[in-house]
């Protein structure tokens, strides 16, 4: 009998919290995080009765933004509905969201793993509004067994679009690119800042296993993954579960199951589940939403290049490695940056070589913006100049790039302040720099004079001293070509 | 002086005009109050001190030159369901218990800043849920004209306030005819608007798609004066039709309807319709034939077979939805219970009063998985006929004239044990609500035992000012509505 | 198809209501009638009809993206009936009594 092998189907919702100044159906401000419990509040966010919603048209464009960036339909007529439950945080007791006409239904987005693209299809995205947050309290500080919870409605009403992939994932890793691309996406668009820690980046995921003999086992909804790793973890231990059933031969429930990050294990929500009954009907306070034409095309036009087609630009343009492809394209504005510096002249490959080393690590170091840098494009690609002519070394470069980035002055003058000139060193004065230095190690010199030194330490070690000297104005092959000049005196 | 047998555009000019204060108007109305309040109950919350405090404001504003504005020392009530910043807002229910809204409804701002003087906040079925005002939590209203009578309702307080004479004009509220219905009864004219011609902000919501404020007044030209002060587009409800708004006066200043279509509808007729009203139909298109109207036919077949299951479809079932929010977390009432969900459940059993809760409930039910398509969806279908049919019958007619209700009043606990029958009071009323339009109760007079009769207009949507066209000139027939005695000599 | 004592109560949990037991059989009277009526649409022609038209309606404004702080939260607190502070208190969730767990 053959073994049994399985595939496991995954999809996502990706709930995206929307970078606007006010809430979804209100005027409060969004600003939640930091704010005194209930002050970003009003009637409408409230609950209060009599109160009424009035839709942001920014979260409608940063909705549209994010459809068309990831390649969906967008509906020119769409419409909110009322899901229908109780719960405290929810202060309505309904959640406006979209149910049958959301914002935008089936796109696209490209994830990449192990060298491969793999496409995967995007269902819908619709707007909806965020609840509340409830704050579990005890009487003698113990986490279980609260007493009271305590409400907070700052966040009731925040804009979130909520992104539902088809079960096209096969894996945890996978999934978990699947996220990552579309936190770099949304961060690319200034759709949101797509911060798992802070809640604005949320998912939910619906995980099933195929097996061989024919069986496809029920779809169970994951909640409670709060980040990356927990998401992974959670997935790993429900594919382990799951197939355990199926080699059992026994049948997986479709339920929601809870997350438990700390005892690293999904608990079934069931009991809760059989009565939930959204009774969902369209929102009677909010006639249908028009998506004007007007506002897509100037949405489409602010649209940037998305990180998928920068990533592959580098790799296959641009001939980058797979992984300075990947490192290079995560930030939309350092892409953009090292897309200047080649603009402005710089040889791409070299280009990139300095973007990624040494003006990443001054972004980590600092934890600045790479618009915040006193060094732009066209700065880097004016120093990389000199490096590429050769009238300038890599080491004495760095050098004047560090003091570029602290003062904020231009190359030239940065390489008067280094005292570097390019092409500094006159070739008169070189040759007494190579004579002198190996008049002064007669032992290296020898062996190189006598063809001895095979490896070309010495030679590098004398050549290093040399550059050292004539801190670094010279090209190397111009420090090599006069060091063999010597030599060849020597000889003769 | 009877000033609280005076319009409101009387009163308004006599103040400006310093014929006689605010004061003295506000002093005359509350007093009139003050005597019928124990027989009739029409009142939730009388604001007797705010009023005085207000028209003393106002006069002073007068004697130092400035205009307070059309409405300027006008005693108004209020339907105890619009949200008036501090003062105590029940919806005639004990689940709100004495909240005190933070902030104020657009009407009522409106009015206010026009120099309105709120003297009271009236008394309704529980959530506007009813036909009588008897399913109130602060008692049953009296009918003003006839007090062992209902006045109607929801908007019963209102009606039975305005016909008493504690103001000239009052607010309600319409969802399937609680302004028209209990002005029939309490024989004064009551509007529906157009949905989406007034601002629902701060209105608490029993069936958001068919809600909608309307004015209570004892003339035609009062009913324009309201409507030129609360029909203005209101950004916070985005189901008010954005625009200017025609005026209200002006429509009624050379009031005719020569050469105008008068459909009557011929499902309404005869049947269960009480024959004095039907009467008041044929004498009322008489009337409008010999000036110049031209009487059609049109039927409305579906609205007569379909309107009331429609409706309490669409009603319940959104007012189970609006109604979920009263939980005892943010407002209002709260039963103690040792965890969340108790909680929720004494709290809405106790607050809520039966005819309420019988809603929520076939609301939920119309909604829950199962039978969604088989009621709600199927109830939303219908009501697209009825809107289509309407428009027709509006090919034919430029203005329907049909009755406001069925029967003339009923007496006090006649209806109160058979919740459906009491439903079958708002037939001719609720398929206009269905279908968003205008309809208006235009009293014409009293039948031989002193109750009273009415018509009631429909025209096309944002066809309002049409209605008080056909109201002024059947007032003028008619003549204008007196206050009744109240019971009390 | 008829409506039992089971529906009531199950439309009742949903609710978050309770129906007194003595109200349970008129309630669920109540239902068959109100139902009965409700059937009678069933013999409305309703084929092809768009139930989501909204004819005569005008679209949804947008609003401007401008945050607004709202000036009477305080008094908006002051209504709380159970409160700690700038929160609202509520009793533990779940606790027992859960009427979705009963079902």
């Amino acid at each position: 009998m053959m073994p049994l092998s399985f595939e496991t189907v995954i999809g996502l919702e990706v709930h995206v919290q929307l970078a606007t100044e006010s809430k979804l159906f209100c005027s409060c401000p969004t600003a939640y995080i930091g704010s005194e419990p209930n002050t970003n509040v009003c009637p409408a966010c409230l609950g209060l009765p009599g109160s009424l919603p009035s839709l942001n048209r920014r979260a409608l464009e940063l909705g549209v933004k994010a459809a068309l960036a990831l390649n969906c339909s967008i509906n020119c007529m769409t419409k909110f509905h009322r899901k229908n439950y109780f719960y405290p945080d929810l202060p309505k007791a309904f959640q406006v969201s979209q149910y049958d006409v959301p914002l935008a239904v089936s796109g696209s987005m490209p994830i990449f793993l192990e060298g491969k693209v793999k496409n995967i299809n995007i269902t819908r995205l619709h707007l909806e509004e965020d609840a509340g947050k409830l704050i579990h309290e005890t009487a003698d500080g113990r986490l279980s067994g609260a007493a009271f919870s305590l409400v907070d409605y700052n966040r009731a009403g925040v804009p979130l679009a909520e992104i539902v992939s088809e079960p096209e994932l096969s894996s945890p890793e996978e999934a978990r690119e699947y996220v990552l691309m579309i936190r770099r996406l949304v961060r690319y668009l200034e759709v949101s800042d797509g911060d798992m820690e802070s809640g604005s980046l949320r998912v939910d995921a619906n995980i099933s296993q195929k097996c061989s003999d024919g069986r496809w086992g029920s779809r169970v909804e994951i909640k409670n993954v709060n980040s990356l790793r927990a998401m992974e973890r959670a997935l790993e231990y429900e594919t382990i579960r799951q197939r355990g059933l199926l080699l059992k031969g026994e049948e997986i429930v479709q339920e929601t199951r809870h997350w438990d990050d700390n005892s690293g294990v999904t608990r079934s929500s069931r009991g809760k589940e059989e009565a939930h009954d959204y009774r969902y009907f369209p929102e009677p306070d909010l006639p249908q939403i028009a998506v004007e034409r007007t506002l897509v095309e100037n949405v489409r036009e602010s649209l940037p290049e998305p990180p998928w087609k920068k990533r592959e630009k580098f790799a296959r343009e641009w001939r980058l490695s797979p992984a300075d492809s990947a490192s290079l394209s995560e930030n939309l504005d350092v892409a953009v940056f090292l897309e200047n510096v080649a603009a402005s002249g710089a040889d791409r490959q070299m280009a990139a070589n300095w973007v990624k080393t040494d003006i990443l690590r001054v972004l980590n170091e600092t934890g600045l913006a790479v618009g915040d840098l006193q060094v732009g494009p066209e700065g880097l690609a004016s120093l990389l100049a000199h490096v590429e002519k050769g009238s300038l070394s890599n080491t004495a470069a760095k050098d004047v790039l560090d003091i570029m980035l602290k003062k904020g002055i231009a190359v030239d003058d940065a390489m008067k302040e280094a005292g570097v000139k390019a092409g500094g060193v006159s070739r008169e004065s070189l040759l007494g720099v190579v004579a002198k230095v190996l008049g002064e190690n007669a032992a290296e010199t020898a062996l190189l004079f006598s063809g001895e030194d095979t490896s070309g330490k010495k030679r590098k070690f004398l050549q290093g001293l040399i550059m050292r000297e004539i801190r670094g104005q010279a090209a190397p092959e111009d420090v090599s070509a006069m060091i063999d000049r010597v030599l060849d005196e020597m000889k003769g | 002086m009877l000033f609280h047998e005076m319009e409101a555009s009387s009163i308004a000019s006599g103040i400006r005009e310093g014929e006689f204060t605010a004061k003295d108007v506000v002093v005359d109305c509350l007093a009139r109050m003050r005597a019928l309040e124990p027989v009739l109950n029409a009142l939730i919350t009388p604001l007797s001190e705010n009023a005085l405090a207000k028209a003393v404001g106002i006069d002073a504003a007068v004697s130092s030159g400035k205009d307070p504005g059309s409405l300027c020392g006008v005693p108004v009530v209020i339907k105890d369901n619009m949200c008036a910043r501090g003062v105590r807002t029940t919806c005639g229910s004990r689940i709100l218990g004495d909240w005190k809204p933070p902030y104020d409804a657009t009407v009522v701002d409106l009015l206010e800043k026009a120099g309105a003087v709120v003297i009271g906040k009236s008394n309704m079925d529980e959530f506007a849920m009813g036909s009588s005002t008897e399913h109130s939590a602060f008692g049953p209203t009296s009918n003003p004209r006839d007090t062992d009578r209902v006045p109607g309702g929801s908007s019963g307080g209102s009606a039975a306030s305005v016909a008493a004479g504690y103001a000239p004009i009052a607010l309600g509220s319409d969802t399937g005819g609680s302004i028209r219905q209990p002005a029939a009864f309490c024989g004064i004219h009551g509007l529906k608007p157009t949905y989406g011609l007034v601002s629902r902000w701060g209105l608490v919501a029993f069936a958001s798609s068919l809600d909608q404020i309307g004015p209570f007044a004892r003339s035609v030209s009062d009913i324009a004066l309201v409507m030129d002060t609360i029909a203005r587009y209101d950004p916070r409800d985005s189901t008010c039709r954005p625009g200017d708004r025609p005026g209200y006066r002006e429509s009624i200043k050379a009031p005719t309807v020569r050469g105008k279509r008068v459909g009557i509808v011929r499902e309404f007729q005869g049947g269960s319709l009480d024959p004095d009203l039907g009467r008041s139909i044929e004498n009322t298109a008489s009337m409008l034939a010999s000036s110049g109207a031209e009487i059609v036919d049109v039927s409305l077949p579906e609205s007569a077979a379909y309107g009331l299951p429609c409706y309490y479809i669409i009603a319940p079932a959104e007012a189970s939805s609006n109604l979920a929010r009263f939980d005892g977390v943010r407002y209002g009432l709260r039963e103690d219970a040792a965890d969340l969900i108790t909680q929720f459940i004494r709290t809405r059993s106790k607050g809520f009063g039966e005819e309420v809760q019988r809603r929520i409930l076939t609301g939920t039910f119309a909604l829950s998985s199962g039978y969604y398509d088989a009621y709600y969806l199927l109830a939303l279908k219908v009501r697209r006929r009825i809107c289509v049919e309407f428009a027709d019958a509006f090919e034919a007619a430029d203005v329907i004239l049909m009755p406001a209700t069925p029967s003339l009043p009923f007496r006090k606990g006649e209806l109160i044990d058979d919740p459906i029958s009491m439903y079958m009071s708002d037939v001719f009323t609720l398929p206009v609500n269905l279908a968003g339009l205008p309809g208006m109760t235009v009293s014409t007079g009293m039948n031989d035992s002193g109750l009273p009769l009415s018509v009631q207009l429909v025209a096309p949507r944002w066809e309002d000012s049409r209605l008080l066209e056909f109201a002024a000139v059947i007032e003028a027939w008619a003549g204008r509505p007196g206050v009744a005695s109240g019971g009390v000599l | 198809m008829a409506i039992d004592e089971k529906d009531v109560l199950h439309v009742a949990r949903l609710a978050r209501l309770d129906i007194a037991p003595d109200r349970i059989e008129p309630m669920v009277r109540y239902f068959q009638d109100i139902i009965g009526h409700f059937r009678t649409l069933e013999k409305c022609d309703t084929d092809g009809i768009d139930p989501f038209e909204e004819s005569g309606s005008h679209l949804c404004p947008l609003r401007d993206d401008e945050p607004k702080a709202w000036d009477s939260v305080l008094e908006a607190l002051e209504e709380a009936p159970l409160r700690e502070g700038r929160f609202f208190k509520v009793p533990a969730i779940g606790g027992g009594g859960d009427p979705d767990a009963l079902s």
